[in-house]
């Protein structure tokens, strides 16, 4: 029989619209919450600091574990944000018979590219005494599994575990190293990286109790870097861009500079920490909200595509998503700004609680306004990825990293009374252009979901 | 244009030369038996090139090149006037395809040729004034239905067609189509802008296959209902394909110069979809006559033998065949009977078909064969059975025939014509043979019944078929035809058909 004619369409259906539904459903909680428990950890140990001051023991272990922190959660940042991506597509397909091998392969990653940066580190660039060096290459090592071993617990929805661990090992690490602290600055952080210690192992066993393990592969996970690079590189660039500032201020003339060579600027990194506590609220919120409000209209939407809606529904579907957003963007906003004006009137106040000093007054309060965008701009990013928007999402971390390092060096030359503008226009010009290209992708939903987002068309090419 | 490459291009649509089957057969035959015309070859397909190609090109095939339907490729972003070009598509568009013709595909490609070098997916499938092109036909007339399936849809036809019209053409003198649908559409484009003649010969009418093949796809979600041989429900997307395919063959049919088929039954489809009676002729397959005409009888001192030859898959309804031996085997008890053909296609239906003799009792009196040489059994078969539920024209006739063996067979396709002759043969040889309803063991047991016990009727017949198969379907003859249609049409002045 001549004719292929109806073939065709058979053909095109085997595509349906893959696009990014659901695919980063998950990636709230994941996207603010390895920050918010540094956040809260180094704002503890200030807080700790305050009543044992003088003890100059306390102040070395901080620094570690801020250095700790910061570069794993930067380096690491790649493997954890991949291992999310590969969970969601996981969970979304019903099928998580990789996730345990998705686990080793994980940890394998982060040991097998952070041992040579932990070592570099703390044995070559730092001095330290050989205990403390091995301590501190432990500590990095622990913390940069937790990242990673975090995102299973999320992915699980697990958020109770989750909470538990990372509360409970960070009171127990807060105990054994004041417990320890008679052994000095080794004995701080060894008390207080066991209790890290502990939560990884807590988070570890009930990933395995979630997925019994089967045969180990490390394929399926490694192949993820390959297809999306870009979310990779998103992973390592939001995370560094969150620090970059605090690296760049480092260079400060006022900067402490002990023995050990590991450099930091305890006014500015402190007046910040405490600054960007106030985006707790709002990451609530609208963890809160994403989770709810937003996911129900949100799968409605492609829902009714699938299902095999009419055009006017889609597009009523469409309109629910963009009443909803606004709406969320609009209380979040309200609530930011309360906020910030709320702390800003009372920051002389504060400033005593938190044990700052007068002059980190403007970098605080520039902190607290900056903050306000940073929630912004993490929300309308979580959006964007969403849809699957991954080329949106890069190009506004990235005007963030740079922004954050170069305006930052920029007040640096400028002068103390400049210091903490850097951050602020980092977090005004990041939410501005995340809030202008989710605006822009919502408003052509439909189109983007149909033909430009769609990777059905995209990859066959017509 | 003078000094044109080839003197005949086909276009051919899913078959020749990748895909082994009847017409890529017969497309084979045509070009080695024309070896001094050049001929050049579109190849349609579906989506990307198959792997295997089942026919080497005769030496005589100049240019050989295959467009994919399916795949778009995607063009330029910007070129001059892309944002408007949707837009400006659109009434055109719909037209064509809500069942437009000649006029109204004249007027795609004056919209498109001046941008054939640019114009792509990018600029007509993907862009976001595609998009609102797009919605705009959706809303008039399918609102209704799932956008989902509405969008697959648009884009499955408009890449299918836009495929078509922004491809390479060969050079040729005459542009041959073997079916109608996108092969046809290529010939109506080529005739309209080289203004050289296109042929269009159509083995099975395309239309009538695509409208079963839309009745039968369920997985297209599609409230309105499409029965076999009725009109589709309007607006719906089965009868947005089915409105699609005619409007294309009645395009083709418009633009073609000459039209033939097999038999007298497709050319009246072939009108219902607008070929014009003036333009329609009749040119059978032919087979080698002397080959199957010097194959010698063997003598009569044995039981009678009716053969089945053809695969035992469900279209040749084997069962209808086993049952009527069984009924036959009643009344009369000396005869053998034959399955001639490999029964390895549909496992399972060869499977039931065992299963069936064994229950009926037949084991002794019905030998499945498997794949066999024909010419070796055509000597001890005194009577070829068929009782397909759909054929076109039978080789398989013509072949018993030619080596003097009557036949029974089912009323399906033209095997009445080969059986008793068209209207007004001349010379009248007379019946061939006996036809029967579809599905009928018993009918098929009468007719079997009424031949095998009557020697002199079984020996009129088989006379008959020889002397008619070799006075209408000897391929020598055939070809002959065809070439007439090739010389009449290669030596026409140019002229651009304006509609």
């Amino acid at each position: 029989m001549a004719g292929i004619g109806f073939a065709l369409q058979a053909l095109s259906r085997r595509d349906t619209l893959s696009a990014g539904f659901a695919a980063f459903a998950i990636s709230a909680i994941i996207s603010v919450g390895p920050w918010l428990f540094t956040v809260l950890a180094v704002a503890g140990i200030n807080l700790a600091t305050v009543s044992q001051t003088g003890l100059s023991a306390l102040a070395e272990m901080r620094i570690i574990i801020i250095y700790n922190f910061a570069i794993s959660l930067v380096l690491s940042g790649p493997i954890a944000i991949i291992t999310t991506r590969f969970l969601a597509d996981g969970l979304y397909a019903r099928d998580m018979k990789d996730a345990p091998g998705a686990l080793f392969t994980a940890l394998a990653a982060v040991l097998i590219t952070q041992v040579p940066i932990a070592i570099g580190l703390y044995c070559f660039v730092a001095t330290l005494t050989p205990v403390m060096q091995v301590i501190a290459v432990a500590s990095y090592l622990i913390v940069a599994c937790l990242w990673v071993a975090a995102v299973f617990l999320s992915a699980l929805k697990d958020y109770v575990t989750v909470t538990v661990a990372f509360a409970g090992g960070l009171l127990l690490s807060f105990t054994l190293a004041l417990g320890l602290s008679k052994f000095g600055p080794e004995g701080l952080l060894a008390g207080f990286s066991a209790g890290l210690a502990l939560t990884l192992f807590v988070l570890i066993a009930r990933i395995l109790a979630e997925y019994p393990t089967p045969a180990v592969q490390f394929s399926p996970l490694l192949s993820y870097f390959r297809k999306y690079p870009d979310i990779a590189l998103s992973g390592l660039i939001y995370n560094a861009g969150i620090w970059v500032d605090k690296w760049v201020m480092w260079a400060a003339p006022e900067a402490v500079r002990p023995a050990s060579g590991l450099v930091s600027y305890p006014a500015y990194d402190g007046a910040m920490f405490a600054a960007q506590l106030t985006m707790v609220p709002a990451i609530a919120l609208f963890v809160f909200a994403v989770e709810t409000k937003f996911f129900v209209v949100y799968r409605n939407f492609y829902r009714t595509i699938e299902r095999h809606g009419t055009l006017a529904k889609i597009n009523s579907a469409h309109g629910d998503i963009v009443n909803t957003l606004s709406r969320s963007a609009t209380s979040l906003g309200i609530l930011q700004i309360t906020l910030a004006l709320f702390v800003i009137a009372l920051s002389p106040k504060l400033l005593e609680v938190l044990d700052l000093h007068a002059g980190q007054l403007g970098v605080f309060r520039l902190g607290v306004l900056g903050s306000g965008f940073h929630a912004i701009f993490l929300f309308l990013t979580i959006v964007l990825a969403y849809f699957d928007l991954r080329r949106q999402v890069l190009v506004a971390q990235i005007a963030f990293f740079l922004i954050n390092a170069g305006a930052t060096a920029l007040t640096l030359q400028l002068g103390p009374a400049w210091y903490g503008y850097g951050y602020f226009t980092a977090c005004v010009v990041a939410a501005s252009l995340a809030a202008l290209f989710a605006a822009n992708a919502i408003a052509r939903l439909p189109y983007l979901t149909f033909v430009s987002n769609n990777p059905a068309i995209q990859r066959r090419g017509a | 244009m003078g000094n044109r490459q080839a003197d005949v291009c086909l276009l051919l649509e899913g078959t020749y030369p990748y895909i082994s089957g009847g017409v890529s057969s017969w497309t084979h035959d045509l070009i080695v038996a024309h070896a001094d015309l050049k001929f050049a070859i579109v190849s349609i397909v579906a989506d990307k090139l198959p792997a295997k190609q089942a026919f080497k090109l005769p030496s005589n095939v100049v240019d050989w090149r295959t467009i994919a339907v399916g795949r778009l490729r995607q063009g330029n972003t910007s070129f001059r006037g892309v944002r408007e070009l949707p837009a400006r598509l659109a009434p055109a568009l719909s037209a064509f395809l809500k069942g437009g013709g000649l006029r109204e595909f004249s007027r795609l490609l004056e919209l498109l040729s001046p941008v054939r070098a640019d114009a792509g997916a990018s600029s007509l499938l993907n862009s976001p004034e595609a998009w609102s092109t797009l919605t705009t036909m959706y809303n008039n007339g399918n609102r209704a239905t799932s956008f989902l399936d509405y969008f697959w849809t648009w884009r499955a036809l408009l890449t299918g067609l836009y495929s078509v019209v922004l491809s390479e053409l060969p050079d040729a003198k005459v542009y041959h189509a073997i079916s109608t649908g996108y092969a046809g559409l290529l010939a109506a484009r080529a005739s309209i802008e080289t203004g050289r003649p296109s042929l269009i010969t159509e083995h099975g009418i395309y239309t009538n296959e695509r409208r079963i093949e839309i009745a039968l796809a369920d997985w297209l979600h599609d409230p309105g209902t499409l029965s076999l041989g009725e009109d589709v429900e309007p607006g719906g997307l089965k009868a947005m394909w089915a409105n699609t395919f005619s409007a294309y063959s009645r395009t083709a049919y418009e633009a073609a110069h000459r039209i033939t088929t097999l038999y007298a039954g497709n050319q009246d489809m072939q009108r219902r979809d607008g070929a014009p009676l003036g333009k329609l002729s009749i040119i059978p397959n032919g087979i080698d006559v002397s080959r199957f005409s010097k194959i010698e009888r063997a003598p009569a001192k044995r039981w009678p033998c009716i053969a089945l030859i053809g695969r035992v898959v469900p279209i040749k309804d084997i069962k209808t065949y086993i049952r009527a031996v069984r009924i036959l085997a009643d009344t009369v008890t000396e005869f053998d009977a034959l399955v001639l053909g490999p029964d390895d296609e549909d496992i399972e239906y060869a499977r039931e078909c065992r299963a069936l003799v064994e229950q009926l009792g037949l084991k002794d009196r019905i030998t499945f064969t498997g794949r066999v040489k024909l010419d070796e059994y055509l000597s001890r078969i005194d009577l070829n059975v068929l009782t397909s539920v759909s054929e076109a024209q039978p080789l398989v006739v013509l072949e018993a025939g030619a080596a003097g063996i009557p036949s029974v067979s089912t009323d399906v396709g033209c095997c009445r014509e080969l059986l008793a002759g068209v209207a007004n043969e001349t010379p009248a040889f007379g019946e061939g043979g006996i036809i029967t309803p579809l599905a009928n063991p018993t009918a098929v047991a009468a007719a079997l019944r009424d031949m095998i016990t009557n020697p002199a009727r079984l020996a009129a017949a088989g006379r008959a078929m020889k002397l008619r198969v070799d006075a209408f379907y000897n391929k020598g003859l055939i070809d002959r035809r065809y070439r007439q249609l090739y010389d009449e049409a290669a030596t026409r002045p140019e002229c651009r058909e304006v509609a």
